[in-house]
């Protein structure tokens, strides 16, 4: 189902104070089966809006539209029927098990008591494997990693059946390997099973690989688009205004420093991986690393010798030179020399 | 898991029965020979004290077992309890405010209880609902702690200055009551404290789903469909009946709400209040009628206040749970 955003206000109400506003006049589309990224700087309103479309704290203006049905219409009961949140919220309660959580899911559907029809429990098994935690059924939550329990939040999100899933930060917390694994997660679900997908994260990089839209939340506004688009029209960058921080054409973000003297790297034997990490150990002590043509005058010369073996820095002002074994040592000679001068 | 429910089945009717069998008298054999005015006596004993009382040392811990479940759920505490907050205390003051402050009012007979149970009800609930009040602004498990304690306090200095400008009879009355004990009851007491300890147990067992949702916090549960407002009305009326009624009655007993719902829960390894509603009020009744059993100190004359026994055997749990929170986790 098409998630529209038409026109709306998010804020929150604060004690003797007036509402803060987060964002205003805020229009957004989010097709059937698409993977979205919800990106911005810490306070900028990602949690707000989030909670804004899941119908948890209505927006101060405008409507949230779910299949064309306005969801401040609804009851919490239809709500939770087609809407699916995976919260912040760190669950912490003894001997619940896996299963029992994902088994929640199914609260909209079952009655006062909470059975489980044969039906629900296809369905929560169903949701279990999908998400790849079929064998850890009989668990208790609290004995999994981090990355095997927001999987089973997610689980939980699946049994509600819902067209639409929105999930904030799931991958906070979570070391590289499981935030790839996650997004790659939900950008099967959204793909393969035709459910809208948006999350909130801080992780530029699994959203530009991944996603299919990006909503880029600045306190201006959003941009959305898919990665490229944002990044042709430098709205990606705008999440760094202000900070020494830049994006590269690979989706990469860079700390931007100011280098005050030049090293020359002569790569005596033409290993390019060797050079490339010379140039960073460079810059990393605050040198900007040149090739051979441009025209400033080096303070220093690296040389790379030995087929990269070892390393040699010479001071171009007296030619007094120091050999050593690894970056490590390079980086040390490097930020001494920086001093000195 | 059936088994366990049987075996504590079968020790509440073991414990219920020795109950009423051993008592301050010695133990006693009502069917058993002798002459016909020993066996009235025995019947006597037996039908105006013993039962009564065991009746309501059953129905006090099923109470009290309740309503410490549904607050350690409701304000996603391990230490939340109906005497640690201070919703016995508010009851206190509520039967105070009754005994002490409206002695014209009194009555007697049915008229009486039912003030009383009224009164601690309405003092109850006005501690839950300051708490609650607190809870929603505070989300720190010990500081919610410690307003409930200080609210509970309050509640108790209010009594204090009650009872220093009370007449002696009025005084009398309230001392006795405060005293507490799980005998003495009258039939008719008996029987508005049976009655509203099944309507909050009603009201409890009919938000067991949704107690279920909660446990996995408030945002979870909303987008799940609960409406979160009405489940904390309907258990605020429930905790303050069931523990309103239980301090009206045989006044402030500790350590029971706070302790059995983590007994039930070490002994069932479950969080699901399906299991852990029955099976906190099956141990809660055990665990009242052995501390009845044991405060008579049977073959001595003695009874001690069976406050005492009960703070003596939760107090253990409840230290435990709080070396345990301290580790993170949250029930």
């Amino acid at each position: 189902m098409k998630l529209q955003i038409e026109n709306i206000a998010i804020g929150y109400a604060q004690r003797h104070a007036d509402t803060r506003l987060l964002a205003e006049r805020l229009s957004l589309a989010a097709p059937e089966g698409e993977l979205i990224a919800l990106l911005g700087r810490n306070g900028v309103g990602k949690s707000t809006l989030l909670r804004a479309l899941a119908g948890v704290a209505a927006p101060l203006q405008g409507r949230v539209l779910l299949g064309g049905e306005d969801i401040a219409g609804m009851t919490a009961h239809e709500r939770a029927r087609r809407i699916a949140f995976v919260t912040t919220e760190h669950v912490a309660v003894a001997h619940l098990r896996v299963h029992e959580v994902v088994a929640m899911g199914r609260a909209p559907y079952t009655g006062w008591f909470g059975t489980l029809s044969a039906e629900d429990e296809r369905i929560v098994g169903e949701s279990l494997e999908r998400v790849s935690m079929g064998a850890f059924r009989n668990k208790a939550l609290e004995s999994l990693s981090d990355g095997e329990r927001q999987r089973v939040m997610i689980a939980r999100a699946l049994a509600q059946d819902t067209p639409l899933m929105l999930l904030d930060e799931p991958t906070a917390f979570l070391d590289l390997p499981n935030r790839y694994q996650i997004a790659l997660l939900l950008r099967e679900l959204a793909h393969g099973t035709g459910k809208t997908v948006v999350f909130s994260s801080h992780d530029l990089s699994t959203a530009v690989q991944l996603c299919d839209a990006l909503w880029v939340m600045t306190p201006g506004g959003v941009a959305a688009g898919a990665p490229e688009d944002l990044m042709r029209s430098g709205a990606l960058d705008a999440m760094f205004g202000g900070t020494p921080l830049t994006l590269s054409p690979e989706g990469v973000v860079k700390l931007d420093r100011p280098a005050k003297y030049t090293v020359k790297i002569t790569d005596t034997a033409a290993i390019s991986r060797i050079a490339a990490l010379a140039a960073r150990t460079a810059e990393r002590c605050g040198f900007r690393p040149m090739t051979d043509k441009t025209g400033e005058t080096p303070v220093a010369e690296i040389k790379i010798l030995e087929e990269g073996r070892r390393f040699e820095l010479t001071d171009a002002r007296n030619g007094t030179a120091f050999r050593v074994d690894d970056f490590h040592a390079l980086a040390a000679l490097l930020r001494q020399f920086g001093d000195a001068l | 898991m059936k088994l366990k429910f049987i075996l504590f089945l079968v020790l509440l009717a073991a414990l219920f029965a020795a109950d009423v069998l051993v008592g301050s008298t010695g133990v006693l054999w009502p069917f058993g020979g002798g002459d016909a005015s020993a066996g009235e006596i025995a019947q006597r004993i037996l039908f105006d004290f013993r039962l009564p009382k065991a009746a309501v040392a059953l129905l006090a811990g099923i109470a009290l077992a309740a309503s410490g479940l549904l607050m350690q759920t409701v304000f996603r505490n391990p230490l939340a309890g109906p005497y640690v907050l201070g919703v016995s205390s508010g009851a206190s003051l509520g039967v105070a405010v009754f005994l002490l402050g409206l002695p014209m009012l009194g009555g007697a007979g049915i008229a009486r209880d039912l003030g009383v149970a009224i009164s601690a009800w309405i003092g109850a609930a006005a501690i839950l609902l300051l708490v609650m009040a607190v809870s929603a602004r505070i989300k720190d498990i010990m500081a919610v702690l410690i307003l409930g304690m200080m609210f509970g306090s309050a509640a108790s200095a209010f009594v204090d200055v009650l009872q220093y400008f009370s007449s002696d009879t009025a005084l009398k009355g309230f001392v006795i009551w405060s005293m507490g004990s799980l005998g003495g009851l009258s039939h008719g007491q008996l029987l508005i404290m049976a009655v509203c300890v099944a309507g909050g147990l009603l009201l409890a067992a009919g938000s067991v789903k949704s107690l279920n949702l909660l446990l996995l916090g408030e945002g979870y549960a909303r987008s799940m469909g609960v409406s979160v407002k009405r489940v904390r009305g309907v258990i605020f009326l429930a905790t303050s009946l069931l523990a309103g009624s239980v301090t009206a009655f045989c006044g402030p007993i500790g350590f029971v709400g706070i302790a059995v719902p983590h007994i039930a829960r070490m002994v069932f390894r479950r969080a699901d209040h399906r299991v852990l509603l029955p099976a906190s009020v099956l141990i809660g009744a055990d665990m009242m009628l052995f501390c009845d059993l044991v405060s008579q100190l049977p073959g001595s004359d003695l009874i001690l206040p069976v406050n005492t026994i009960t703070a003596l055997l939760g107090i253990p749990v409840v230290v435990m749970v709080v070396v345990n929170s301290k580790r993170g986790r949250m029930m």
